[in-house]
Formats: structure tokens, C-alpha cells, sequence
């Protein structure tokens, strides 16, 4: 549990010795600077991510997107609460935890913010989870050399899964979708339309708890490190109650933003989606998230739900995928690690040849105006819930340039 | 990091992946066709071209299968709290 002593700092009034006040000070200052942090990753994890749930029911027009966005916001801050098996994998599969310093979970954490709202901006369903890891794997690199990195949790427990769950969400939504559309071949159109867009509803909603599940723990996991690495958690410990809450928190409220750009290429870029496609889609993905989460593997939410997307476009011949998209996104997930690792490592390089807290705060500042400089050029082409609909790029190939021109 | 003696995990636990591929496909797939069949029985109940019984028939099915769906949700989620 978390100690008192280190927890409210107003108690160190009490306390004479000048040198140890001084020291712990910079130690709760600098573990405060790393939750805020943490959780203004987890901020943008939600917003990054929102698309992951509500991009299928907002395309296909179940719910309206702000009314989506609402409902999935609710419901990450309610899955947050439902599991913490992925918080623990997180905080002890990947890194060494006894070489872990608060600077290096803070540089990590930058980089996974940097990349994130980076590949915002451009619109890309990139991986916020391989971001984080990213992120602390190359700072760690850096502070301890390859040794400090578990790379067998690594592989095992990041790549190896990143890699087959797309492969296993597109095989169920095409598999789920194609059996769909056989049992419903006698059900006329718009019963079946209406039909898909109420389950849509629920398998949105199934898919936003399972995102809340899954996501919002990678962050617990993070602030947990940060509090074993202070001293204030035992290595074994598990995360404290107010960690639990305070990321439901932020994932909710992120989510409530709605990251519209991304939303927007998931609902519209790789295919137009029916609601029957839609329903398949996001239960298939459900189905992955959920299974993985309770089994402690923590996977990308983002790759799952892009391969459920695929799958149920390439199962389905009158609905093209553009194939280049999907190329160019997967092209951005295999990156992910290293520009996150690359990010993370030069940010803990650059505030510890700054040094210290000042370091740590130097690098918040340039972070925050690197952040400022991206949102500033969002403002060029805003998308937000009275566009996120319309058409993007380039015609489907192999279909009518109508289909596209309608989407 | 992973111990390298006889008696340490598998690097990679494939058997554990191999579960959650089966698993996330099956509950995947069959709650769509599940709900798919509700919504064909759905659109049988409310078609005049059908008799009383095969209709009421239908309206049964709709049920059931809704009450399957929603025992199968609720399962799954007491599932992963109580085992967390």
C-alpha cells in the first residue's frame, strides 16, 4: 500500500533533516511529475483509441458520434475496473524492475505521448500500447543496456501477440461475418439493416468495456513501475485502489474527446462498412480483446480491431478493402516499437544531461510545446463528429466511384 | 528474465496463444450466429406469409436465443472479474 509519509507531501513540514527533506521532496515531486504524465498518456490513449469501438456504429450510422463516443467513454471507465491482468504483466514481464528509475518511466512515457498524438495527427490507428512499451524499453536501453529489457516477456508477450491477433480477429469477423450473411439471406433488408444497427449498439458497447478492460491497465501497470521504482510499493505489491480509479478516470475522459481523424480512417478508410459487417466486426474483436485481457497478454486493441475491419471487408466481394491503406497502417504498427523506443531513449538522454529534476521539467516543457505545435496544425483540417463521415482518399478498388462519392 | 533450467516455461506459450485464437473465434462466431439466427427467427415471427404455430415458434426461438446471448455476456463478465 502506498506510504503516507511519501504519499502527502504537507507532512515533510514536520521534518527537520534539511538533506533527507530535500532529497524525498525531489523524489515525490519528480513521482508526482511521472503520474500526471502517466496519466495524461492514458488521456491520450483514450482519445487515440476511441475509434477502436465506435468507428464501425458511427459509420454505419447505429449511433450518432457523439452519442457513440458518450456511451464508449462510460463504458472504458467501467471496464477499467473489471481486471488487472494486464497491469501485472506490464509492470513485470518487460523490464527489470529492480533497474527501473522514475526518470526513465518519465522518458518512456513521454516518448509514447509524442507518438501517439504524432500518429493522431496523420490519422493512424497505430498501437498506443506499443507506444508505451516503446517508450520505457528504449529509455531502459539507454540508462541500463540491453540486459535491463526482459526480451523473452518481449517477444512473447508483445510481438508474438501483436502479430497473430490481428490474424485471429480478421479470421473470426470473416468467418462470423460470412455465416451472418447466409442465415440472413431470407431476412429482408431493412429488418436485417435495422436489426445489425441494435446490435451494433451493444456490440460497441461489449467492445468499449473490453478496451476499458485491456487498455486503461497498461497505464496501472506504469504508475505501479513508478511506485515500486520510488520505494513507495513493495516489488510484489499490487496496484493501489486510487491508481485503479484515477486511470479509469483518464481513459474515460480521453475517450470522451473522441479522436475523430482516427475514428474517421477505421470507420471509412479500409472499407464501407454495413451494419451487418459492422455488428461482426466489433463482436469478433470483443471476443479477442476479452479472451486475451483475461488471460493476461496484453494486446493492441488498435491491431485487433483493424483486422476484424479487413476481415469482414475481405469477406465480403461487393466490399472492397483498399489494400494500400491496410499496407501503410501495418507498415506504421511494425515501427511503432522502435519510434517510440527511439523517442523514450532520447528523451531520458536528454534530461539526464540536463539532470535531475530540472531535467525532468525541462523535458516536460519541450514535450508540451512539441504537443502544442501538433494541435496547432490539427487545426488545418479539423475533423470532429460533423465530418468524421465523410468520404476518404482514394476510390475502393474495383468499385464504382459512386460507392466511394455515398460513404 | 526467463530461466534457462529443464524445468522453465516455454519462451513462447504457444499452447496459450493457440487457446485464445480458439476460444476469441469461437465466442466471436457464435455469438454472431447466434444473434443472426435471433434476427432471421425475429423476421420469421412477424411475416404474415407463415402460419400461427410457426411464427409462435419463431417468437420462442427469438427468446431463447436472446436469453442465451445476454446469460452468455453476463457469464463471461463475472467470469473476468471474479478470476482477476
Amino acid at each position: 500500500m502506498c506510504d503516507k509519509s511519501v504519499c502527502i507531501p504537507v507532512l515533510f513540514v514536520h521534518i527537520r533533516e534539511i538533506s533527507w527533506y530535500d532529497w524525498t521532496v525531489h523524489n515525490v515531486l519528480l513521482l508526482l511529475i511521472v503520474i500526471v504524465v502517466a496519466l495524461a498518456f492514458d488521456f491520450t490513449n483514450g482519445f487515440h483509441d476511441t475509434a477502436n469501438a465506435v468507428a464501425p456504429t458511427i459509420a454505419t450510422g447505429a449511433l450518432k458520434p457523439r452519442t457513440a463516443v458518450v456511451l464508449s467513454s462510460v463504458l472504458n471507465l467501467v471496464g477499467a475496473f473489471l481486471s488487472l491482468k494486464v497491469a501485472a504483466t506490464i509492470a513485470s514481464a518487460l523490464v527489470a524492475q529492480n533497474l527501473v528509475t522514475l526518470p526513465v518511466i518519465f522518458a518512456g512515457l513521454i516518448g509514447a505521448i509524442c507518438w501517439n498524438v504524432t500518429t493522431w495527427y496523420f490519422a493512424i490507428p497505430s498501437s498506443s500500447s506499443h507506444a508505451l512499451i516503446g517508450g520505457v524499453i528504449g529509455a531502459m536501453l539507454v540508462l541500463a543496456g540491453g540486459h535491463s529489457v526482459l526480451w523473452s516477456g518481449l517477444v512473447s508477450k508483445v510481438i508474438i501477440p501483436s502479430g497473430l491477433a490481428p490474424l485471429i480477429a480478421l479470421v473470426a469477423a470473416g468467418v462470423a461475418v460470412i455465416a451472418a450473411r447466409r442465415l440472413t439471406k431470407k431476412v429482408d433488408a431493412e429488418t436485417s439493416s435495422m436489426g445489425f444497427r441494435v446490435g451494433q449498439i451493444g456490440s460497441s458497447s461489449l467492445l468499449s468495456l473490453a478496451h476499458g478492460t485491456n487498455d486503461a491497465q497498461k497505464t496501472m501497470g506504469v504508475v505501479t513501475l513508478a511506485l515500486i521504482a520510488n520505494g513507495t510499493l513493495r516489488a510484489d505489491a499490487s496496484t493501489p485502489w486510487w491508481v485503479v480509479v484515477s486511470c479509469a478516470v483518464a481513459i474515460g475522459l480521453g475517450t470522451l474527446i473522441g479522436g475523430w481523424r482516427i475514428i474517421r480512417t477505421m470507420g471509412k478508410g479500409f472499407t464501407t462498412l454495413t451494419p451487418q459487417q459492422g455488428f461482426a466486426a466489433q463482436i469478433a474483436s470483443s471476443a479477442v480483446i476479452l479472451t486475451s485481457s483475461h488471460m493476461g497478454i496484453p494486446l493492441s486493441t488498435t491491431h485487433v480491431a483493424t483486422g476484424s475491419i479487413v476481415g469482414v471487408g475481405a469477406a465480403t466481394p461487393q466490399q472492397p478493402v483498399r489494400w494500400k491503406l491496410v499496407g501503410n497502417v501495418a507498415m506504421a504498427w511494425i515501427i511503432t516499437l522502435p519510434c517510440a523506443g527511439f523517442a523514450g531513449a532520447t528523451a531520458y538522454f536528454l534530461s539526464h544531461a540536463i539532470g535531475g529534476t530540472f531535467g525532468v521539467l525541462v523535458l516536460a516543457l519541450v514535450a508540451a510545446t512539441y504537443l502544442g505545435i501538433i494541435f496547432k496544425l490539427s487545426r488545418r483540417s479539423v475533423v470532429n463528429a460533423s465530418n468524421v463521415n465523410d468520404a476518404l482518399g482514394e476510390p475502393l478498388e474495383g468499385a464504382p466511384r459512386e460507392s466511394v462519392l455515398a460513404a | 528474465m526467463a530461466a534457462g533450467g529443464a524445468s522453465s516455461a516455454p519462451f513462447i506459450d504457444w499452447s496459450l496463444l493457440a487457446r485464445i485464437a480458439i476460444i476469441s473465434i469461437a465466442a466471436g462466431v457464435g455469438l454472431v450466429v447466434a444473434f443472426s439466427i435471433g434476427l432471421a427467427a425475429l423476421s420469421f415471427s412477424r411475416s404474415e406469409e407463415h402460419g400461427r404455430i410457426a411464427r409462435t415458434g419463431a417468437w420462442v426461438v427469438t427468446l431463447l436465443i436472446g436469453a442465451a446471448i445476454a446469460g452468455a455476456l453476463i457469464w463471461g463478465l463475472v467470469l473476468i472479474v471474479r478470476k482477476s
